[in-house]
């Protein structure tokens, strides 16, 4: 019972972190695709509670947003969202949070070192590569842009991704060191 | 708390159902994706302009999301245009700004409750397949509640932060306030399961036993 109320409780809370983080301005580029700090949620959910309730947390999230609520950068939300070029993006971040747990939790992360590099390699895999690539998709699909438009528009926004990449394995050094029992109980409570 | 970008002042589209919406406004997407003849999608567009004029008012807030529609549908047709593809410029701007407009009218007119109810009542058949539905309402009021508390921890964190050193911190905060995230997470799977638990589990959580008896 217990372990069906910590998941319920850490869906929320990183869904809600996601929310957080979209209080920090954006900035908008053009073809309408705006770089802001809440993929650095999507890499954190993957990272500390597991792919699957990363996943959760993140279409928790993209749930919140579709019924109206303005949780995305910039005060955005509702279902104009996702008619607009960036909705790739947006879809791939449940996608994204699978892959960068799933991708941590085959690589070793017994240590706050190996945690760190391990994250680092998850985030990049799953926060930056399927998050982009979905949102290619999203870009020739709903910009009717040419894969290669698509990927060259992309690639505009991941030196800041590489940024969050960092960032995400700092925070999960401090969690390894602050919290050492979480990797080993505490994410799967 | 956070308030969403409903208006509650009455509009002929909210007396519709939230779900007969929903419908509509899927089917209505799907179709403007579905074709690429310009003169249909003039038309689908002329309507949801259309839709969207009629609530007036109650697209205050919402106004933003549908003039940002607009420069990017423009420019993305500009971008066509000036790649020598005048058909595709047409669909693609007119398809963007169709389905925005749609789902801007769609959002301004429905309550969140009503979505979130629809949205339950669709998901209905998926309990059969052992799907627990009932945890997404629970899920989603935790989610708002606990958007507002780290608000809070992040502005005491970054006074106390200004107070020590006298600089703005920065990302410095991500780390103690993903620590005082799963600390938190803890304390309220406890919380959860000493309030809602299953009472068959009783036996197996003496403290929630106890706090039951101070209860009564």
């Amino acid at each position: 019972m217990k372990h069906t109320y910590a998941s319920t409780a850490q869906i929320a809370l990183f869904a809600a972190l996601t929310a957080a983080l979209g209080m920090i301005p954006k900035i908008d580029l053009p073809l309408g695709v705006p770089v802001t700090p809440q993929t650095l949620g999507v890499m954190l959910a993957g990272c500390l509670i597991g792919g699957r309730r990363a996943f959760a947390a993140m279409t928790l999230f993209l749930l919140a947003v579709a019924m109206g609520l303005p949780l995305l950068s910039g005060g955005r939300g509702g279902l104009g969202v996702f008619a607009a070029p960036s909705a790739g993006y947006l879809l791939g971040w449940p996608l994204g949070a699978l892959v960068t747990g799933y991708v941590l939790s085959v690589l070793p992360h017994a240590t706050p070192r190996s945690a760190t590099v391990s994250a680092a390699a998850a985030a990049l895999i799953g926060g930056l590569c399927v998050v982009h690539a979905c949102g290619v998709v999203g870009l020739v699909l709903m910009a009717k842009l040419s894969w290669n438009q698509a990927l060259f528009a992309t690639l505009a926004f991941v030196p800041g991704d590489l940024l969050k990449c960092v960032l995400c394995a700092m925070v999960v050094r401090s969690v390894a060191r602050g919290m050492p029992h979480w990797y080993s109980q505490g994410s799967k409570a | 708390m956070v308030s969403g970008l409903y208006d509650p002042r009455h509009t002929w589209l909210h007396a519709i159902p939230a779900g007969t919406k929903l419908a509509l406004l899927s089917l209505a997407g799907t179709t403007v994706f579905l074709t690429s003849s310009p003169l249909l999608l003039l038309a689908v567009a002329s309507l949801s302009a259309a839709i969207y004029l009629s609530l007036r008012s109650t697209t205050r807030t919402a106004r933003r999301a549908v003039l940002l529609s607009a420069v990017f549908s423009s420019c993305i047709g500009l971008f066509h245009l000036w790649q020598g593809n005048p058909t595709v410029a047409a669909a693609s701007a007119l398809q963007l700004f169709s389905a925005t407009a749609l789902a801007v009218s769609f959002t301004v007119t429905t309550r969140y409750d009503a979505v979130l109810d629809a949205v339950n009542r669709g998901l209905l058949p998926l309990r059969a397949l052992g799907l627990k539905t009932d945890r997404l309402s629970l899920a989603l009021a935790l989610m708002l509640r606990f958007a507002d508390h780290f608000f809070v921890q992040w502005h005491k964190l970054d006074e106390s932060y200004r107070l020590r050193t006298g600089r703005s911190p920065g990302i410095r905060l991500m780390a103690p306030l993903c620590l005082r995230m799963l600390e938190a997470s803890v304390r309220i799977s406890d919380a959860l399961a000493v309030r809602i638990g299953d009472p068959s589990d009783e036996c197996a959580s003496p403290r929630r036993s106890t706090i039951n008896r101070n209860e009564r």
